[in-house]
């Protein structure tokens, strides 16, 4: 049963530019700093790594690599839509990674956090069973709903908050 | 007090769930409508978020597929990021962090906003070409 649960971890290759590090290390500071908002710089890494991706597998479209056959083999099994060109990751899984990225980092910082301030660790639990049971729900609603204007109520949300965040 | 903040949690929990987006909206509400102090309210929004973020990355590894390297490359450089970040978040007066706070809420609203409008143009342009080829089909 282990090994279901990481057969989707790949392991290749990767070279990593500069520009890779330095976005890592931004989202580590943003998130060290305000404790959020790494997920926003790590979208646009994320987003550039998938177009650089796709443009060098057009270039050796014929060569097959093992990664491919591997997210193919587990296609079948996860419902992940086989034959998907393996580069070009879905939405979710950069969500995944973004997670995956995310939480050691905070992890650091929230430690850190806690032996500066005298913040109550028990409060974060008031919030996390009623935000997992939300989580569930969200997740169970997430493709029975048009998000457009949801996204957009967000967007609104947060810019006036954070504008009387400025002001206040 | 304690129902509104259950009510904030489910609300925070669905849209984060939905992946509309998360970070910072507990902030929001402790320090706008709690009055927590800003330092305090951001390190209970990364405890909530640990936990949160496990357990959704508990039901995701299975399903996702995760490029294994690439997260360590970021997670490297993200901790010596965030521990400088953390420290300077002590150092700096309350009211400045704050600020910058706002300042990240209103560049994340706008991207957030930028983003969806034009994936939703996307969207609406393959749908119309798409109706479009199979007119000329026709």
């Amino acid at each position: 049963m282990k090994k279901d649960i990481f057969a989707n971890i790949t392991v290749e290759k990767v070279d990593c530019p500069a520009w890779l590090w330095l976005s890592g290390a931004a989202a580590g500071f943003v998130n060290g700093l305000l404790g959020a908002g790494a997920g926003i710089v790590l979208v646009y890494t994320f987003s550039a790594l998938s177009k650089r991706d796709s443009k060098r597998d057009s270039k050796k479209a014929s060569k097959k690599s093992p990664r491919k056959e591997n997210g193919k083999e587990n296609g079948k099994e996860s419902g992940i839509e086989s034959g998907k060109n393996d580069s070009q990751n879905s939405v979710k899984d950069n969500f995944a990674m973004t997670i995956s990225t995310v939480l050691p980092i905070s992890l650091l910082s929230a430690f850190t956090y806690f032996k500066n301030t005298d913040a109550d660790v028990r409060m974060s639990f008031v919030f996390l069973i009623p935000g997992i049971i939300g989580g569930l729900i969200g997740a169970f609603v997430t493709d029975k709903i048009s998000k457009t204007a949801l996204k957009l109520i967000f967007a609104a949300v947060t810019v006036i908050s954070g504008a009387s965040m400025i002001l206040r | 007090m304690l129902i509104a903040d259950i009510a904030a949690g489910v609300l925070f929990g669905m849209l984060a769930g939905m992946g509309i987006g998360g970070g910072g909206l507990l902030v929001i509400y402790l320090t706008l409508i709690r009055s927590y102090a800003q330092t305090d309210a951001q390190a209970i929004n990364l405890m909530f978020f640990v936990f949160a973020a496990a357990a959704a990355l508990s039901l995701h590894l299975r399903k996702r597929k995760i490029d294994f390297v690439l997260v360590s490359v970021l997670v490297v450089t993200g901790v010596v990021g965030s521990l400088a970040g953390a420290k300077l978040a002590f150092v700096l007066p309350r009211v400045i962090t704050r600020k910058l706070f706002g300042t990240m809420l209103i560049v994340s609203g706008i991207i957030t906003a930028s983003r969806t409008v034009k994936s939703k143009r996307d969207a609406d342009n393959n749908k119309y070409y798409a109706s479009d080829k199979n007119r000329r089909n026709n």
